[in-house]
């Protein structure tokens, strides 16, 4: 019979945060690239929250922008709301938040998709991953392309998937169970038997929606209101701050109480979650408000966050009170919250239920270990959120056409970035439940700010090809200027003038006995780069974003140097690299757990060894003496 | 690399009542399988079940050599956790060696220095610190250094450090929960808290340091110097100390300024004596530079040994050395009783009511046993409590355990400057790592230089 078939450099299977980002990568760098989704209209759906970025996930943003990725800008274009978080915390912890119009998100990013040389958007289900034998290293085949539900194949040098949570998805409330992706949207039921077919291990995880409700059924009298930054800083290191200043939404924020928690208590029973229907695995770390109710006993309230939809609809987003209890139930306990007394409920709360990849079997590119050319990102690694997955699909797509155009494949280490972070812990880590970014996880976060982002990787994203000459240039200048100015701030002294003892006063500051340089008087806890400016006639006119990295090297710089040398530390022992085939029984000394863990999961070095749960320092440290060993052998 | 099955006598080479010969490794079994024989029934050992012991016979070429109890330990429940069996024999040097020679014969090599820790740290039995000790304890030179090894071994620094540990993990976990659940978790107060626990952390630490000087005095000896006139007889106590009790360790030429030095055991304790003697006796230039050398050596003393003469009328020393009797612990020793008394114990002690006297007579050792046991005391008063106290002895260690103590003084200063809460885990992390290199939960990359150093493992 006769079929379609096409061939392209690269096939996406999912149009989703990830598939977007790995799309794009793919197009930008000239690959020929088709993308695959089940609707068209769900191209970058943010089917759960209504914003992107928030604590550390803001970082992940930022980084995402630095390698030219298009998260950032596209919140920058549709955002109504904008706050930097923890401003009263060390900037390693500020974290930019936006909430999102989510169908103007969706349809920018459709737009973008859409006016990209060299890609194609496909609505169909993807349904089989072809691929043929293929001995090298680790791998023993190679993608060759993918086949859809009608019967058409679309031969490919690279495939990546990024299914989301679309494979076999169930939706569950009370004892209501449908076979849909998130929304109501078709679920792929078929593609997960052919992927097992290929030796791939899935996994089954969990994770859940609040309701959404009608705007005009509240009484935000009840609430806190609460505003937007007064002045709005953007995602985007390309975007002008002046060009995106505006009006802003607001969202409120409303608790929970014992009457709320006690209809739940009473209820748990009735939960799925509870009663054993649902067999996934849900994140703690972005519980549903029964798991608050049983975890944290003690409490007698929670957060109630309620956040517009977008400037289109009335819908707003219950933020904190996502459940899988039933329609009756829901009812009830929102009804219990001030200001929610008279709810109408739009779409109920859901957990859904989805097949996901163990990323132990990836490499820290984003490739299978054992299929050749398969790359695959998003919530279909076992992760949550929509900027963990943009991060993973912008690699996994970067890798591809790495690929494809036979180029080395690009690597982000802990010490560089938190994505780096994000895949390490998803490829060496045991992982029980969707993995959330979180700052605790980054060991260098003090070098990893969300405010250095384009510091520590724009040069790579130009290196790659996703950034354009232009802003590799001001990108230089901006290195440039940095490092003039902190020269000359070692360099500029102050007297003990009566301006300057003035200024000293007005911030609580000890008074000089004799002079000092600006920069010294920068390392003042109380003082910083800004409140000095009517002693520094100098002062060269910098961008805001510029200066701030002027204070913050000053102002931290001691931390800076400690997390530095710490760094060091953990690259010597991330540069020992191990080889992915190694049969780990050759090592006679080992425990047997970790001859098991080491084949397992192959580590490509022996840091990355190290972190590997089940692997002990005793372990790490026989494992060196053989490779010492090993070494001297070789030798003679 | 198969690893072949090794074997030593593990007890003292000395006329005891019981020797052991170790045997470990993957033929242990069978090595014991065909050298030893039941008295009554034709069992093998290798058939029996761990951890159970012995009688019978040893034999070479159906020769009793010896009767023996023999232990045995299968893997992985062994010091090695490598298949291990002890041969408990009669002491006697003779019949231990004959049974070793016996073993190695039937498939076993003779271990080296401390392999048998080597297995068993390679094998993940014991971790770096406990198999550090165990090296510290074959070279301990005297009984209390052998103790703090031994002391070691049951793992009390590992203890101690791992209690810091877990009290500095809790906090960072705090602090981490809370920057990434701040509506669970709230930092109000949280520095002072934490100041707090730093605190009592940091001077437990610095309890340990406190211990690492006399660690390190009882692996090297006391550092001691015998100063005096010339022919106030510093030779002849020398000897005398040297002489009496026949424990002469070793002899090393002096690194520093041809000073002789010895290493002399009195009772339990080592002393290494800088011998100034001769020094003085030539011409004044050699004389000159004789003093000099004499009182650099005493600076950098732990005791020193003042000699009088007291069949002389006194003379004092110059006041330079002299100063240095108030700063270091001086014993002043008024030799030559056996001759006529010029100068009596009270009249010095008048001149030097600081210092503690012993009277005796290096020519014929009167007096000498008092010496020692003011000596002994002398070392005791060091607020040194020997039998409980948990020493640092090794540079290794004591490193580690400074660049802790460092990196928490550095958290009190973020405290102290009011830096946000999140500054604090740089250097807390920093004392944490540091904490684990003494007990090897933490991975070095320079781990492997220092085990192919310290087990001599060469290829």
């Amino acid at each position: 019979m006769p079929a379609v078939s096409e061939n392209y450099d690269v096939v996406i299977v999912g149009a989703g945060h990830a598939g977007c980002e790995a799309a794009l990568a793919c197009a930008r760098l000239g690959l020929n690239t088709i993308l695959f989704t089940v609707s068209v209209e769900s191209i970058a759906m943010m089917p759960c929250n209504p914003n992107i970025g928030g604590s550390s996930k803001g970082h992940l943003v930022r980084e995402i922008d630095a390698l030219g990725g298009e998260m950032g800008k596209n919140i920058d274009k549709t955002f109504i709301q904008s706050k930097m978080l923890n401003r009263s915390k060390g900037p390693a912890v500020h974290s930019l938040r936006a909430q999102a119009d989510k169908q103007e998100y969706s349809r920018e990013m459709r737009r973008t998709l859409e006016h990209t040389d060299h890609l194609t958007i496909r609505q169909a289900e993807v349904t089989e991953l072809l691929t043929e034998e293929w001995q090298e290293g680790a791998a023993q085949k190679r993608v060759i392309g993918v086949k859809t539900f009608s019967g058409a194949t679309y031969f490919a040098k690279s495939v990546v998937l990024a299914t989301g949570t679309y494979l076999r998805a169930r939706c569950l409330y009370g004892d209501v169970i449908q076979h849909t992706g998130p929304n109501g949207l078709q679920a792929a039921n078929h593609l997960t038997e052919s992927l097992k077919e290929n030796g791939i291990e899935l996994l089954r995880f969990k994770t859940g929606t609040p309701a959404r409700v009608d705007r005009r059924s509240l009484d935000f009298s009840k609430m806190e209101e609460q505003k937007g930054d007064e002045r709005i800083v953007p995602f985007s290191f390309t975007t002008d701050p002046d060009a995106i200043q505006k009006e802003q939404a607001s969202c409120y924020l409303t608790y929970t109480n014992e009457k709320t928690h006690e209809i739940i208590r009473d209820n748990l029973e009735r939960s799925p979650l509870y009663s054993g229907i649902i067999e996934g695995t849900g994140p703690r770390y972005c519980p549903s408000i029964e798991d608050k109710v049983v975890r944290f006993a003690e409490r007698d309230r929670h957060q109630v966050f309620v956040e517009p939809e977008g400037l289109y609809t009335n819908e707003m987003y219950m933020g904190g009170m996502s459940s899988s209890l039933p329609e009756d139930v829901q009812y009830a306990m929102y009804r219990t919250v001030p200001g929610l007394e008279h709810v109408k409920i739009v779409r109920n709360a859901y957990a859904i239920e989805y097949d996901c990849i163990n990323p132990i079997q990836l490499k820290s590119t984003l490739e299978f270990k054992n299929i050749k050319g398969l790359f695959s990102g998003g919530q279909f690694n076992g992760s949550s959120g929509y900027e963990e997955a943009a991060a993973q699909g912008l690699l996994a797509g970067i890798n591809a056409a790495m690929f494809v155009l036979g180029r080395e494949q690009v690597l982000l280490d802990r010490s560089q970035a938190y994505i780096g972070v994000l895949i390490d812990d998803l490829v060496t880590k045991e992982n029980h439940e969707p993995y959330r970014m979180m700052t605790s996880r980054a060991e260098y976060r003090l070098l990893l700010r969300q405010d250095n982002a384009d510091l520590r990787l724009t040069e790579l994203g130009h290196t790659i090809g996703l950034i354009d000459e232009a802003r590799y240039e001001a990108l230089l200048l901006k290195k440039k200027q940095i490092a003039e100015e902190l020269d000359r701030l070692e360099h500029t002294f102050v007297g003990t003038t009566e301006q300057v003892q003035q200024l000293l006063e007005q911030y609580h500051s000890t008074p000089l006995r004799s002079g000092a340089t600006l920069a010294e008087l920068i390392r003042r806890p109380e003082l910083n780069y800004e409140c000095l400016a009517s002693i520094d006639p100098e002062r060269p006119q910098l961008p805001q974003m510029t200066a701030e990295q002027v204070n913050i090297e000053l102002k931290y710089e001691g931390y800076i140097k400690r997390q530095l040398i710490q760094v060091e530390q953990f690259q010597k022992l991330e540069n020992r690299k191990l080889a992915l085939d190694f049969d780990y029984n050759q090592v006679h000394n080992l425990r047997t757990e970790a001859v098991q863990k080491l084949n397992q999961y192959q580590p490509a070095s022996i840091g990355q060894a190290s972190r590997i749960s089940g692997v002990s320092p005793a372990d790490i440290s026989v494992l060196l003496v053989y490779l010492e060993q090993q070494k001297r052998q070789e030798k003679e | 690399m198969e690893h072949a099955t090794i074997a030593a006598i593990a007890t003292a080479m000395s006329p005891s009542g019981i020797s052991i010969i170790r045997i470990s490794g993957p033929d242990a079994l069978q090595v014991i399988d065909r050298i030893y024989q039941s008295p009554n029934t034709k069992k093998k050992l290798s058939e029996q079940p761990s951890h159970t012991v012995h009688y019978g016979l040893i034999c070479e070429d159906g020769v009793p050599i010896d009767e023996v109890m023999v232990l045995l330990m299968k893997a992985p429940h062994s010091y090695t956790a490598e298949d291990t069996v002890e041969i408990d024999c009669h002491g006697g040097m003779l019949v231990t060696r004959r049974i070793l020679e016996t073993v190695l014969k039937h498939g076993a090599v003779l271990a080296e220095p401390g392999e048998f820790t080597k297995r068993a740290f390679l094998n993940g039995r014991i971790d770096l610190s406990r198999a550090e000790a165990v090296m510290d304890l074959i070279e301990a030179e005297n009984q209390y250094a052998a103790e703090s090894a031994l002391q070691q071994l049951r793992g009390s620094v590992a203890e101690q450090v791992q209690k810091y540990r877990d009290v500095l993990l809790d906090e960072m976990a705090f602090l981490e929960s809370a920057l990434d659940d701040p509506e669970h978790f709230e930092l109000d107060g949280f520095g002072e808290q934490l100041s707090e626990k730093v605190k009592e952390v940091q001077s437990q630490i610095q309890q340990l340091l406190d211990t690492a000087e006399n660690g390190k005095v009882l692996t090297e000896g006391i550092r001691t110097v015998i100063l005096g006139r010339p022919n106030a007889g510093k030779s002849s106590l020398l000897n005398q100390l040297s002489g009496a009790e026949r424990a002469i360790v070793t002899e090393i030429e002096g690194t520093t300024r041809d000073l002789l030095e010895e290493k002399v055991r009195l009772g339990e304790i080592t002393f290494l004596l800088t011998d100034t003697a001769g020094l003085r006796e030539s011409d004044n230039v050699v004389e000159q530079i004789g003093i000099s050398r004499a009182v650099e050596a005493s600076r950098q003393a732990d005791l020193l040994l003042y000699v009088v003469d007291a069949s002389q009328d006194f003379v004092p020393l110059d006041e330079k050395t002299e100063k240095l009797f108030a700063e270091k612990c001086t014993v002043l020793i008024r030799n030559k009783t056996d001759l006529k008394e010029v100068v009596s114990e009270a009249r010095l002690q008048e001149r030097y009511p600081a210092l503690p006297i012993c009277s005796i007579s290096a020519k014929d050792g009167t007096g000498l046993r008092k010496l020692e046991q003011l000596l002994k005391e002398l070392f005791f008063q060091g607020k040194v409590d020997l039998n409980n106290q948990v020493l640092i002895s090794n540079l290794r260690q004591k490193e580690a355990l400074q660049e802790a103590a460092d990196s928490l003084a550095m958290v009190q200063r973020s405290i102290e400057d009011g830096m946000p809460e999140d500054f604090y885990s740089v250097d807390l992390m920093d004392a944490y790592t540091s904490l684990g290199k003494i007990i090897g939960a933490s991975v070095e990359d320079d781990l492997v230089d220092r085990i192919f150093a310290k087990f001599c493992m060469g290829k």
